[in-house]
């Protein structure tokens, strides 16, 4: 399935406010841990438009160098034609929701080819996502290198 | 003014008056004015301050990738031997309820009987509950130059 395509199901799935308290926090959980890997999988697949959707247009996203971005700085960062991610993945995620803001904390893995040099990297990330419009979306990323 | 008191009045906005608030700048403002109070707090390791800043769920990432409960942040500002914290080029992001602060911090203090200094980007996240800002989430990478 097409990333853009993933972004569409789970959108459309779980229809927010469906369900009130702790059963809305458990709907809202799944949601966002599928969000997180729909936004791996764009991140893999170079697929900009997908990430559109799930990012805030005024996203603060710090990378593990301590660079702050925007999102169109992230996303021509992600578009980048010498660099070519093999594998994304999250683990270890845990997410606290407040209301309409919710925290999703894991471990990133990434490694594949960057100027035909192998790469790999292993970071702790924060995001803070908003419920707006319907939907959530990312407004804040936070990247801190760990040890492999 | 002692930190606690400071806290309290920094801390005890009425939502109605939250409500009135239509300047994002005074909420802003706030907000870096309780930046600052928890660098404060984290180096006079007034931990009755902190555990009003950061919420119950509080989680925060430290330089080194370290996750760490509010519990886990509290004993380590205990057992902490800085003598500086400070923050500076804070810019505040607010959506409604919710802000996001981001910025340098600086550190400096003595560990193992050596002096260190530590400069780094943080990003925190507020959020508006129970008619007060508390920060739930924290996360520092530091920077090499």
């Amino acid at each position: 399935m097409r990333t853009i395509g993933s972004i569409l199901l789970i959108l459309a799935t779980v229809p927010a406010g469906m369900a009130q308290g702790t059963a809305q926090s458990d709907s809202d959980r799944i949601r966002l841990l599928a969000m997180e890997s729909a936004w791996n999988q764009a991140v893999q697949q170079k697929d900009l438009k997908a990430l559109r959707m799930l990012l805030a247009p005024e996203l603060v996203y710090v990378d593990h160098d301590g660079k702050v971005m925007t999102r169109e700085q992230y996303l021509a960062d992600v578009g980048l034609i010498a660099k070519r991610p093999q594998q994304v993945a999250s683990e270890s995620m845990v997410v606290h929701v407040y209301g309409v803001v919710a925290i999703v904390s894991g471990v990133y893995r990434e490694n594949g080819v960057r100027e035909g040099k192998p790469y790999s990297l292993r970071e702790r990330f924060t995001d803070t996502w908003l419920h707006r419009y319907g939907s959530w979306t990312c407004v804040a990323s936070h990247s801190t290198r760990i040890g492999n | 003014m002692k930190a606690a008191t400071l806290i309290a009045a920094l801390m005890l906005v009425q939502p109605a008056l939250f409500a009135q608030e239509t300047a994002a700048d005074s909420v802003a403002s706030k907000l870096v004015a309780m930046e600052n109070l928890w660098n404060q707090a984290s180096k006079s390791k007034d931990l009755k301050v902190l555990d009003q800043i950061l919420d119950e769920a509080f989680v925060y990432v430290d330089f080194d990738g370290r996750l760490m409960t509010k519990a886990e942040v509290l004993t380590d500002v205990k057992a902490s031997t800085m003598d500086q914290v400070v923050a500076e080029s804070m810019v505040t992001h607010l959506h409604g309820g919710t802000a996001v602060i981001t910025g340098i911090f600086r550190m400096r203090g003595i560990k193992d009987g050596k002096p260190f200094q530590k400069r780094g980007r943080f990003v925190d996240t507020w959020v508006f509950k129970n008619g007060v800002w508390v920060c739930v989430v924290s996360q520092a990478t530091l920077l090499q130059h």
